[in-house]
């Protein structure tokens, strides 16, 4: 069965529910939705901004009915290409549902609608000294909804674990139209199926996620921050091995390779380190226990012999070298026109061998023009390998998905990692699910996806519920 | 020397470079106000995009995102990519202007300047009317050499409401016993209301015509009050003109240099909360924080209060860009938003550099009827010094 097409008559009815005004066909949005920041290009019929839940409900009744596939998207920061409209159809720009609904102290809770941005939400808390800890770099745009469907985690992950950790309840729209609540307004609850952990990650192809109820937790009292500065990545995560098998559980336990460091030093304004490899030790918590917490690091990490070593507790300075991290990614844009990173994560113990690979791959491609900067949450064992190249000379192009299938089918499955630690499978990691999982869980997985959607309206084409167009196969 | 008006075809790899994360969105003064991803300086890069391939056209639709931008650079400051947003959506303007599908209120402003050298239109005789409020008319010897020239703008020079920037730093100038002047009827408009139009062509010959007449009367030191005139002065004119013969200094560099040299003092205790707004072409633009701040700091019962957004984090209050001229809603609801900003720090006095900021922030104080006051580093500083003006 063909999905269905945004015709008039359709255009009408969406303007009956949300108005005019949120209602856009303009060649001009189409082309700017149709972008995230991966290299592929979908565009929608129609881009549709809701302002309740009530306008997802009837929007969703309405394109399932005429089966006209929905794809929703927070604030389009993803690297996976979860929220491009591979079939066409309605992109649901839901950033307009932006309102901090309740911060509830006493029970150490917020709700917020899904359009809610990461940093903002940190912002109305700081005041009170609490905060959402998951941390994606992407922080400063992207929205509670989207960190909900990617299960976003970051920089403090190996703290505070990633947003799965805090999710208590959402309110989600079935694609058939049905407003469900999962999950629970108390801190522990088992009464049912676990729908929350379920509708966590599932890059918004079981519903449309409206509204989130979430655990906050006190913020530390103090911070003290180390740069280990490594002449090989091997080095550093054998680092980063010791103080993870000390038992030592920093704030944050990050990596930038040589090139990533050099280009978001640049950015952030971080001179006077010699260009090397870094680790970031970040450790939060009273002035006393960070101050032993962060020693032991440094004795640990001196073991592997870095080329340099500082430290601080100078605020300014910190977040200057935590801005340097976080935008990493984009950073990496200033060497070449086109900049897409992956998400693998790793066991532990086989960082350093997958390191180590991961920075061969370039030269395994043997393609001038294309590289490669790796970067990553080394403490939880994910690395964010990401290829620059120049997407419109097709043999840089075809080199990078070639870099895809060394990455994921030579080093990662192999040594026993997953193809995504927090962005999703999306389109880019599509064609890789079954060599993970297996066919028969991935046929599960669809099974399930049409229990919720038997008309295969949500974001459909790619994500865990497939079926996947990108393969090359 | 380096074209001042760029093809927009010149910013095909920036635009390339940029690879969506959307850390622009994040602070964008005027994003908000229009919601859709187009409105977002990312969006607004992917629509250069769109039209150097060919999916879109140009159009009514575009100019309205490109003008809807107050230039504040926040997204040029955050942009971890490195690409030049402001200078590209600059270049957009000036492609919409080729093609005629600017905002009418842009050739309104070409005509002003082009047929009056001001932004306002009205006769250069005018440009002088604010020496009487010095109430000391031989202090200030129009055309006279001298080795400091004062550059006052349009804004501080012909709008009654900030003419007292004006006349403060010529009292503050005169009071520091300086030898100084103005160009009187012979200044024009800098240009920089045209470079942020779209309208960048014309520049050229203003920029000729004041560097000349700069030039004639020995002028060593340029003083500007304006943050506007400022940047066009050291980023801008530089462009066109490669050695300009003269050094540029916004009126609070020099009044930091006049502190340190023990010539600024001031003589009365003001006893007020204040709060500090850079100006998005003073700061963000030309990196110029800290001397205001100084002088602030210096001024004996100032309680300097900082916004929650400051320095380089500051968000626009709508007078830039020429967003008061093509959207003055959302001018006014930005300069609202700095207002709530200085009220929660409990600001009893907002300061700023820029006769701009000074007029639109001052309306949204009328608007709400609100007991903040807005000053520009002058005022205060002439005030401090127990000078007339204040």
């Amino acid at each position: 069965m063909a999905y269905g097409r945004v015709g008039e008559g359709i255009l009408k009815e969406l303007e009956g529910i949300v108005g005019s005004e949120g209602v856009s066909i303009r060649p001009e949005e189409l082309y700017c939705y149709s972008r995230d920041s991966t290299l592929f290009a979908f565009k929608p019929d129609v881009v549709v901004r809701p302002k309740s839940t009530e306008q997802v409900a009837a929007i969703l009744r309405l394109a399932n009915r005429d089966r006209v596939p929905v794809t929703p998207r927070g604030a389009g920061t993803s690297a996976a290409g979860s929220p491009l409209p591979v079939m066409g159809g309605i992109l649901l720009d839901m950033s307009a549902m932006n309102l901090i609904l309740s911060v509830d102290l006493e029970n150490q809770t917020v709700a917020v609608e899904a359009g809610v941005v990461c940093d903002t939400l940190n912002e109305e808390l700081k005041p009170y000294d609490f905060f959402f800890p998951p941390d994606p770099a992407s922080s400063p745009a992207c929205t509670i909804g989207g960190m909900v469907n990617t299960n976003a985690a970051g920089n403090r992950t190996i703290k505070y674990g990633p947003t799965r950790n805090y999710v208590l309840w959402l309110e989600v729209v079935l694609p058939t139209g049905e407003i469900v609540q999962t999950g629970s307004k108390t801190l522990k609850s088992v009464s049912d199926y676990d729908l929350t952990r379920l509708m966590v990650g599932s890059e918004g192809s079981l519903g449309v996620v409206t509204k989130v109820g979430l655990k906050i937790v006190p913020l530390p009292e103090s911070y003290a921050t180390a740069s280990l500065v490594y002449d090989s990545v091997g080095a550093l995560a054998r680092a980063a091995a010791r103080i993870r098998l000390a038992g030592i559980v920093p704030e944050m336990l990050e990596f930038m390779d040589r090139k990533t460091t050099k280009v978001a030093f640049e950015y952030a304004g971080v001179k006077g380190l010699p260009e090397g490899n870094l680790l970031l030790v970040d450790c939060g918590g009273s002035k006393e226990a960070v101050s032993v917490m962060l020693k032991k690091c440094v004795d640990l990490g001196e073991q592997e012999k870095p080329m340099h070593m500082e430290q601080t507790t100078d605020t300014a300075y910190r977040e200057k070298l935590i801005m340097a991290r976080k935008a990493a990614l984009p950073a990496l844009a200033r060497l070449r026109p086109s900049t897409v990173l992956e998400d693998c994560t790793l066991p532990l113990s086989k960082l350093p061998e997958a390191a180590a690979k991961v920075e061969e791959i370039p030269r395994r491609l043997n393609v001038e023009g294309l590289d490669l900067g790796n970067f990553g949450h080394i403490g939880d064992g994910n690395m964010h390998p990401t290829f620059t190249f120049d997407e419109r000379i097709e043999e840089q192009r075809a080199a990078f998905f070639w870099g895809l299938d060394i990455l994921y089918k030579e080093i990662v499955l192999p040594l026993g990692g997953s193809l995504t630690g927090e962005h999703g499978i999306g389109l880019i990691r599509a064609p890789y699910i079954e060599l993970e999982h297996g066919s028969t869980a991935v046929e599960l997985m669809r099974n399930l996806k049409r229990l919720f959607d038997p008309n295969l309206i949500l974001n459909p084409g790619k994500g865990k519920g497939g079926p996947y167009p990108l393969r090359r196969e | 020397m380096a074209v001042i008006n760029s093809s927009l075809t010149d910013f095909r790899e920036e635009v390339q470079r940029c690879m969506r994360c959307g850390y622009c969105r994040a602070l964008c003064p005027t994003w908000d106000f229009v919601g859709w991803e187009s409105g977002s300086p990312r969006g607004r890069m992917q629509m250069i995009k769109a039209l150097l391939d060919g999916e879109a056209q140009t159009n009514e639709y575009v100019a309205d995102r490109m003008y809807k931008c107050a230039l504040c650079g926040y997204c040029l400051w955050r942009c971890p990519s490195g690409v030049k947003t402001t200078d590209a959506i600059k270049a957009a303007r000036d492609h919409l202007v080729r093609r005629g599908y600017h905002l009418r209120i842009i050739d309104e402003i070409d005509g002003r300047i082009g047929d009056n050298h001001n932004l306002y239109g009205l006769s250069k005789e005018d440009r002088t009317q604010w020496i009487a409020l010095t109430g000391l008319d031989d202090l200030v010897k129009t055309g006279k050499g001298a080795e400091i020239l004062f550059f006052p703008g349009c804004v501080a020079s012909f709008s009654s409401r900030a003419m007292d920037v004006a006349a403060a730093t010529s009292q503050i100038l005169d009071a520091l016993g300086v030898n100084w002047t103005i160009l009187g009827d012979e200044e024009w408009c800098c240009g920089n209301p045209l470079l942020l139009s779209g309208k960048s062509g014309s520049v050229k010959g203003m920029a000729e015509h004041n560097v000349n007449a700069i030039r004639r009367l020995g002028g060593k030191i340029v003083v500007t009050s304006c943050a506007g005139c400022y940047r066009t002065f050291t980023q801008d004119y530089p462009r066109i003109i490669a050695n300009l013969g003269f050094q540029v200094y916004h009126v609070s560099q020099l009044l930091e240099k006049m502190l340190d040299q023990g010539k600024l003092k001031f003589s009365k205790d003001l006893d007020v909360t204040v709060t500090y707004h850079d100006p998005c072409e003073l700061g963000r633009h030309t990196g110029v924080y800290e001397p205001p701040r100084r002088i602030l700091q210096e001024i004996s019962g100032i309680k300097l209060v900082e916004l929650p957004n400051n320095r380089f984090l500051t968000r626009c209050c709508g007078g830039g860009g020429i967003l008061k001229a093509t959207n003055p809603e959302i001018a006014l609801k930005l300069a609202q938003r700095k207002l709530e900003e200085a009220q929660r720090v409990k600001a009893e006095i907002i300061v700023s550099s820029c006769p701009s900021c000074k007029l639109n922030l001052s309306d949204a104080i009328t608007a709400s009827e609100d007991p903040t006051q807005m000053l520009d580093i002058t005022e205060i500083v002439a005030w401090a010094m127990n000078l007339k003006v204040i």
